[in-house]
């Protein structure tokens, strides 16, 4: 499993240069460094706001919720979680937590729907559209990876 | 029936014009929504009531504005104050009349086929009003049969719901309304 996390992080790592060149044109290391450690602060914090903020969330979204951000803990110790800038969301006529972000090429968006359904949603600024539901079982470190990276 | 509201224009009341069916490539359409309904990621659209107003490539008889014309007898109000109108642009119907979008959904051994179309659908005083009609199995979803046809609170057709929403906040997202846009489904991450 961390051999497969830390091949996600280097991957994570390469789409992010590429996406963002130049933010990463700049010598970072110092920065990094910072981030790192605002970061995964943050991230438990951003957690538990979460929950408190949704709080109409059944076990089986909190737990799914829980597994995503346990996979994100890792991967932003190794990226710059500056690029990142998840937000929250919930939609009126559902029950459903969705983090979504916004890159150049589109918005991405992972729904936790009350059936413990993790959904997968993606729509380009070019018109594509990709679209994937799963269960608990997924494989949340490849659908954070493909969360994160388009 | 006629018009019997005093306050919208005459050139946009139904009298005896006819249903347009065909929509062409260029022609915009516009809709009305709450604003905070408007920001990214668009997600709290309602499926419920999707109408629109084309503007049948003729922007000066029939204006944006337009569709902020009250229509509801009921209501006293002549104009939606605080709304916002969002301008999408039809860019390709390969070959077909109008947008269709067809979601086919397989459950156990049954399909479930929904049909989104982009239909003119005039209104005594609204000649231009149209509509993203959408069809479960055949059957239109209106205002009275949502909750029994494709408001149904189990795992199928949340899923449907979330399909046709990605559909339409797509199209306003880009603002544009594209046949030939397809959805790549994914078995895995």
């Amino acid at each position: 499993m961390e051999n497969s996390l830390e091949t996600l992080a280097i991957n994570l790592n390469l789409g992010q240069t590429e996406l963002f060149k130049e933010y990463y044109e700049t010598p970072e290391s110092k920065q990094i460094h910072t981030f790192n450690d605002l970061s995964i602060k943050d991230l438990k914090d951003w957690y538990n706001s979460v929950l408190v903020t949704y709080a109409f969330l059944n076990p089986i979204q909190v737990e799914n919720f829980q597994n995503f951000w346990n996979s994100l803990e890792y991967v932003l110790s190794e990226i710059d979680p500056l690029k990142l800038n998840i937000k929250t969301d919930s939609n009126n006529e559902e029950l459903d937590l969705l983090l979504w972000r916004e890159s150049k090429k589109g918005i991405s968006k992972l729904s936790f729907d009350i059936y413990g359904q993790i959904i997968y949603m993606f729509n380009g600024y070019d018109g594509k559209k990709i679209r994937g539901v799963f269960d608990s079982n997924v494989d949340m470190e490849k659908l954070l990876f493909r969360f994160i990276r388009l | 029936m006629d018009c019997q509201l005093t306050y919208i224009p005459d050139r946009l009341h139904l009298k005896n014009k006819q249903i347009i069916h065909e929509f062409i490539v260029g022609e915009k359409l516009y809709y009305r929504s709450k604003p905070e309904n408007l920001t990214k990621p668009y997600d709290n659209i309602s499926l419920r009531d999707i109408s629109h107003n084309r503007n049948f490539n003729d922007d000066i008889a029939y204006p944006m504005n337009d569709v902020l014309f009250n229509t509801d007898l009921d209501d006293d109000r002549e104009i939606y104050e605080g709304l916002e109108v969002v301008l999408l642009v039809i860019t390709e119907l390969q070959n077909e009349t109008t947008f269709k979008k067809e979601i086919i959904y397989s459950q156990n051994l049954e399909d479930i086929k929904v049909m989104i179309k982009l239909k003119h659908d005039p209104i005594p005083c609204m000649y231009p009003h149209s509509v993203f009609e959408i069809s479960v199995n055949n059957e239109i979803v209106n205002q009275n049969n949502y909750n029994s046809i494709l408001g149904k609170k189990n795992k199928t057709y949340s899923n449907l719901r979330s399909e046709i929403r990605q559909e339409l906040t797509s199209m306003i997202q880009n603002r544009v309304v594209d046949s030939s846009s397809e959805t790549e489904y994914l078995d895995e991450p």
